[in-house]
């Protein structure tokens, strides 16, 4: 009797984020449903209050002497409360953008809150659970909100189209997950990832647990958009308010890694050589179908969709550059944590400025709609054109130095050729990077009335933020790549 | 925490007790105080980036006078840890051609501005930024010791000229600075790749006073020295990786193509000079005749161009790939007399070139064109023009006591101990020059006079003022280039004696050292490498 209430006090401690989290949504939507269309100030309050306890939390956690013992299904390590930290990071950034963008359309809706924070949830079961089915159940919630909130212009077409493609899409990438993940019962009998690893012989695995594997892959790398899973993303992205396409473009992939880490790292599946072709492949592809695609985008929002294609090719090749002789190093994970921190803040910061783009009440962000921005709202030009330095990796952004730390890794461990294929293409990647600056100082406008008439408070809270963390870290990734070296397992 | 502020005034006085990063910071200061004066007070914008401009400069000389010429990297130094991870040091020093390098940026900045102070109208804020920015990255590029430093003084130094040429230029500026920044980011990223793996080879290391220590095997000095060679070559630029230049030039607005002509295009050679021959011996020694043969090409095919231009800046343009060829000669004829005298053509070139560029900006100011078709007889229009004009002309071609002669000279006559045949080849991209100069001068300058419209009075009192100063370095350089030649004398000493003792390792351990079957090995070119380390 002691000891279960013992047991349950420890999973309470343990979880804390997590029930901080579940508190926050459900006080978000009860109300709401109380005071229906009333109270969304106080809704979006508590909403990012939520989120900042939690990263207090977490934080706290972090700081402890010794972390709660692993748990039966959620496991709270370093690892684990990095990636709260970051989707935590995202949700926050995320509702500022989106309280500038509903001012902007004049749609203030507070379920969009807590949608936000239950994908969150999602994500946290998501990368942090050791059994597969507690994975898959936080890919779903996770999922689920987001097809939602993809499909919240209820009377925007595109949106909805968007809602409708991710959501079979996504359903079908769900499905294959789930069917890799019952081939692994079928298999060992066991669906814990602990578990999995003694049972996994370390050579010549057969082809049962292959297949699982490429199942459980070919699931991720749908969420991830890496080609040839890639297909749903640019309409997806465009269909979607700006701030969730940022949600997306973030915090999906930064918790599909967050997973495929741990899996990976924990059953060893990365060793085997069929999976590193298999890696080459994809991330061949991805960085050449990803670069060339964006260049030919007409909207900054399409563009930016491939833009993340190719950034998750370049955080695949992070894990694939991991590999010294065939075998996965575990600690090498931390560049790939380092990058998704600074693919966070720098994609989140143009998100931002993209979220208040409109003309005519509806969003506006071809490339035409971006000319003489440089002459009327010369500042926020100039930071767009800073998040864009960054994503092409221009040194004293937080971008050259994420990009730094995973080429860096490759020709460590000997990975020349794919180094130099990742240089190349983000040479290709400038041609679109310097699109928006070409257009909006090099053009002259075309008259007409700028597209970005006033910055709601919240917004340039957010921009300021990643401006500010882009090249701080830029200039001094130092503490930060400590803190992913100390989290990697 | 507390101790931390307590500290920060005393550690930022030591911090800027060095002058090399009073040189890098200042101008970020005034970016920062001119960030906040509103756009529409022009006058006092472009008044406050001229003083920053004439105290970095002033500030420069300071280096100048307190300089002990050593020969080797270790004059004001400074090392800090950066970032601790990567095993990255903030670490800065200068030795006699950086120290040349530094002062010429500082000078060219308030020259370029003065000589073109009311050429650009719009957005004169962010145009003096861009300035102030681009100093602060090409001291830095001369300064920087640590490579990873080096790179990011390299890369960042070309957003703000990707700016000057994008807003201000002219017609084809779009095109233009995008061909500019992906080419020179397509060098200098696979240059990254080649330092990365340096950087591994050497056990962690970016510190180039310890790299000079350490030696890759040949075959792994040829690849890194290719990858660096490819991003120097496309800033100097050699020959085939020339083409950004002429657009990039012709576009660009008058301040920027003078800081390209005098300062960007010197980081190539600079590179050259300081990582790619003493980091990577067996391949410059295995490589130096491909180099000697493109750099020649270069001479003589820029000049070939430049003398069917129809419109002046890119005939100048032109005249620079031409003359860049002979910096390059002279490096890589490997003895001191070419090595000093390509150096020396380096510094040439800024006052030359620069001068020129200001004076074609001069006179588009008036007229708007700078096709030579639209002018002719422009001596008896603007005689005070037509001085300067033939002065820089000459000193461009050259002819003996101007600094073009010494720069010419010293290299060819250091390259005819080397190689007769690339010094008789080298000199003919002399002649070339200055049959490319004169004719251009005989169509502008005399023949009937033409009234283009809008060519008014001659030069202002502000415009004789910049371009004094110009001939002044002229002559200065011209007739007594000894302390300068000194200084650049002592450092190719060093790098020399770098070879050397490679070449006697080498000699050592020949047999060990072969690798493949890729023909010429460097033990082929010991006669040559022989000769070489008897010269004077």
């Amino acid at each position: 009797m002691e000891t279960n209430i013992q047991n349950l006090l420890n999973i309470l401690v343990g979880g804390i984020t997590i029930w901080i989290l579940c508190a926050g949504a459900l006080l978000c939507l009860l109300i709401d449903a109380l005071w229906p269309r009333k109270m969304s100030v106080p809704v979006y309050t508590i909403g990012i209050l939520t989120l900042i306890v939690t990263l207090c939390s977490a934080w706290y956690q972090w700081l402890q002497p010794d972390l709660p013992a692993a748990q039966d299904l959620l496991v709270i390590d370093l690892h684990t409360l990095f990636f709260i930290t970051l989707v935590v990071l995202v949700g926050i950034l995320t509702i500022l953008n989106a309280l500038g963008y509903m001012q902007l359309h004049n749609d203030l809706t507070a379920e969009f809150c807590s949608l936000i924070i239950f994908s969150i949830i999602g994500m946290v079961f998501f990368f942090s659970s050791d059994h597969l089915l507690i994975n898959f159940i936080g890919l779903e919630t996770m999922s689920l909100s987001i097809y939602v909130l993809v499909g919240s212009h209820k009377k925007n077409f595109k949106s909805n189209e968007a809602a409708i493609k991710y959501f079979i899409i996504g359903g079908v990438a769900s499905a294959i997950f789930l069917y890799g993940v019952a081939m692994f019962y079928g298999a060992y009998g066991t669906l814990k990832i602990s578990e999995l690893a003694m049972a996994l012989p370390t050579q010549g695995l057969d082809y049962l647990p292959k297949t699982a594997v490429a199942f459980i892959l070919t699931g991720i790398f749908f969420k991830l958009a890496v080609v040839p899973f890639h297909f749903w993303a640019p309409d997806v992205y465009e269909g979607a308010p700006s701030p969730v396409t940022g949600f997306m473009a973030t915090g999906v992939k930064i918790a599909s890694f967050g997973f495929a880490i741990r899996i990976f790292i924990g059953i060893n599946v990365l060793d085997m050589p069929q999976i590193q072709n298999l890696l080459v492949v994809v991330v061949v592809a991805t960085f050449i179908v990803g670069n060339l695609l964006a260049i030919v985008q007409d909207d900054v929002k399409r563009m930016l969709a491939y833009s993340s294609v190719s950034h998750a090719g370049f955080v695949l090749f992070g894990m694939l550059a991991g590999f010294r002789e065939g075998r996965y190093e575990p600690f090498s994970s931390h560049t790939v944590m380092f990058y998704l921190l600074g693919y966070l803040l720098m994609t989140l910061g143009a998100f931002a400025i993209l979220s208040l783009m409109i003309r005519k009440r509806s969003e506006a962000t071809h490339y035409t709609d971006l000319e003489g921005l440089g002459h009327s709202k010369p500042l926020l030009a100039g930071l767009f054109t800073l998040f864009m330095f960054s994503m092409v990796g221009m040194p004293g952004t937080v971008g050259f130095a994420a990009k730094y730390s995973v080429i860096s890794l490759a020709v460590q461990n000997g990975h020349i050729g794919l180094a130099i294929l990742a240089v190349v293409m983000s040479i290709v990647s400038a041609f679109y990077y310097l699109r928006p600056s070409v257009t909006m100082f090099f053009k002259k406008g075309a008259g007409g009335c700028p597209v970005i008439q006033e910055i709601p408070f919240t917004s340039s809270a957010s921009i300021t933020f990643c401006a500010f963390t882009v090249i701080y870290l830029g200039l001094n990734p130092d503490a930060f790549i400590k803190l992913a070296k100390i989290a990697a397992f | 925490m507390t101790e931390d502020i307590i500290n920060f005034i005393p550690q930022m006085i030591s911090f800027f007790s060095n002058i090399l990063n009073v040189l890098i910071f200042f101008p970020l200061l005034g970016v920062l105080i001119i960030a906040f004066v509103p756009r529409e007070k022009t006058q006092v914008l472009k008044a406050l980036a001229l003083i920053f401009f004439l105290l970095e400069a002033f500030f420069s000389l300071h280096i100048y006078f307190h300089f002990t010429n050593t020969g080797v990297i270790d004059q004001f130094m400074i090392n800090l840890p950066w970032i601790g991870a990567w095993n990255i040091h903030y670490l800065l020093g200068i030795d006699g051609v950086s120290m040349l390098l530094v002062i010429l940026t500082a000078f060219t900045m308030p020259l370029a501005l003065i000589g073109t102070w009311n050429s650009v109208g719009q957005g004169i804020k962010f145009y003096l930024i861009s300035l102030l920015f681009l100093e602060t990255g090409m001291v830095g590029v001369f300064c920087a010791l640590d490579l990873f430093l080096f790179y990011v003084f390299w890369e960042v130094m070309l957003i703000p000229m990707y700016f000057l040429i994008g807003i201000w230029g002219g017609e084809n500026r779009v095109y233009a600075s995008l061909k500019f920044f992906i080419y020179t980011m397509a060098g200098s990223v696979l240059m990254l790749v080649a330092l990365l793996y340096l950087y591994f080879k050497a056990g962690r290391t970016f510190n180039l006073l310890e790299l000079y220590n350490y030696r890759l095997t040949s075959m792994a000095q040829l690849w890194v020295f290719g990858a660096l060679a490819f991003a120097f070559a496309i800033k100097v630029p050699l020959f085939p990786f020339h083409t950004w230049l002429p657009d990039a030039h012709v576009q660009a607005p008058t301040a920027g193509s003078v800081i390209l002509a005098g300062v960007l295009l010197k980081m190539g050679t600079y590179g050259f000079f300081r990582f790619a021959i003493p980091l990577f011996p067996d391949a410059t020694l295995y490589l130096q005749p491909y180099l000697i043969g493109i750099a020649l090409i270069g001479i003589v095919y820029g000049a070939l161009v430049a003398m069917v231009q129809p419109d002046m800046k890119k005939l100048i343009a032109y005249s620079s790939v031409s003359h860049m060829g002979v910096v390059m000669l002279g490096l890589f004829s490997l003895n001191q007399t070419a090595m000093t005298g390509g150096l020396y053509q380096m510094l040439n070139h800024a006052v030359s070139t620069g001068a020129l560029f200001l004076l074609v900006g001069m006179l588009y100011d008036r007229t708007h064109t700078r096709m030579i078709s639209d002018y002719s007889g422009l001596a008896r229009l603007m005689p005070v023009y037509t001085v300067f004009f033939m002065i820089i002309t000459l000193s461009s071609i050259g002819v003996p006591l101007t600094n073009g002669f010494v720069g010419e000279f010293l290299t060819l006559l250091g390259t005819f101990q080397a190689n007769r045949a690339a010094a008789i080849i080298g000199a003919t991209g002399v002649i070339l020059g200055a049959v490319y100069m004169l004719w251009l001068v005989e169509r502008v300058f005399f023949g009937e006079p033409k009234h283009t419209h809008g060519l008014g009075a001659d030069l202002n009192l502000r415009e004789v003022l910049v371009m004094s100063v110009m001939v002044f370095f002229v002559f200065w350089m011209g007739i007594y280039p000894k302390p300068l030649l000194n200084k650049l004398e002592r450092a190719t000493e060093t790098v020399l004696l770098k070879l050397e003792d490679e070449r006697e390792m080498a000699l050592l351990t020949e047999q060990s050292s072969v690798t493949g079957q890729s023909g010429t090995h460097w033990s082929d070119l010991r006669p040559l490498v022989l000769s070489l380390c008897k010269m004077p």
